[in-house]
């Protein structure tokens, strides 16, 4: 074979072999994107605090719960009854962190989650405001 | 034109037949494999586009006039109750199964909330699931939130699921 043909079929190889790795450089190297998934989380972390600061626990509003547990210490019925629900109300592999505060004093704590997605919902009961915060990792 | 120049010249020409050939051969291989790549670009494309619009739709669900309650961010069950009986139906429902489902009070039943259960003295406790859209089909992918229900018949609330199952 002339030695030219030979020079050309080397640079055609060349740039085809190029051209393919090229292409599955492209398909493996794209970034999936987690902004979908947060927005999923906020919604969830949201809806969940909204939903669990309206209901009844054992016939006593929740807001009279969280004062209960403020003042006579006596969470019992929370810790008692908080954990299954917001299970049954999340995926079971989901962690959270569900707080209580009074002037930046958290007295209630549900849960272990350093980071993720957080909702926060104020509560006014007998004159004291009090802070729930949902965290959902 | 003597027999070896003859030869000569057939051989030449035999050998760019060949590259002419080869090359072709990787031209081929290589739009293949780009058809390949733009088909799975486009699938992905797709993907995406549904599961966004299932996640906008998770989001919006519970703002539906037609269920939610008049000034809160909850589900209003007897307007959920009608809603299903009148079978209607929205475009962006179209490729989901859409199921609210009663969190808390936990139910004891697990059983599709009909009128009839919903007038018992035993509801919510009595049924599980309201089924707002039902579409079959099979691998669907599960996304799910949480959502504040309301019964207005003892002016109570409770926890459900939205649960949409996307195919």
């Amino acid at each position: 074979m002339k030695k030219a043909q030979t020079e050309i079929l080397g640079v055609v190889i060349i740039i085809a072999l190029l051209l393919v790795f090229g292409i599955f450089y492209l398909k493996f190297s794209s970034n999936t994107s987690t902004l979908i998934p947060e927005m999923r989380t906020n919604i969830q972390t949201n809806n969940l605090l909204q939903a669990l600061l309206k209901i009844n626990i054992n016939n006593e509003p929740f807001d009279s719960l969280i004062y209960k547990c403020y003042s006579k210490k006596d969470c019992s019925t929370l810790n008692k009854e908080l954990p299954k629900i917001i299970s049954l109300s999340l995926n079971n592999e989901t962690q959270y962190k569900f707080t209580i505060s009074e002037n930046n004093k958290a007295f209630f704590t549900l849960g272990s989650c350093s980071s993720g997605i957080t909702a926060n919902y104020p509560i006014s009961k007998n004159g004291l405001i009090f802070d729930t915060n949902m965290l959902i990792c | 034109m003597t027999a070896h120049q003859s030869t000569k010249a057939q051989l030449e020409m035999n050998e760019t037949i060949i590259v002419l050939f080869i090359v072709f051969i990787i031209l081929i291989i290589s739009i293949f494999f780009y058809y390949q790549y733009s088909i799975s670009n486009v699938k992905k494309t797709g993907e995406e586009t549904l599961t966004t619009s299932s996640s906008v739709l998770l989001s919006s669900i519970g703002s539906l006039p037609d269920i939610s309650c008049n000034k809160e961010n909850c589900i209003d069950t007897i307007k959920l109750l009608a809603f299903i009986n009148q079978n209607k139906d929205y475009p962006i429902f179209d490729k989901k199964t859409i199921t609210i489902e009663q969190v808390y009070p936990q139910p004891k039943l697990d059983k599709i909330c009909t009128p009839i259960l919903y007038n018992d003295v035993n509801f919510p406790t009595n049924c599980k699931k309201f089924i707002l859209h039902k579409n079959q089909g099979s691998n669907p992918k599960i996304i799910s939130t949480p959502i504040s229900l309301y019964y207005p018949q003892n002016k109570q609330y409770g926890i459900g699921k939205i649960i949409i199952e996307v195919y």
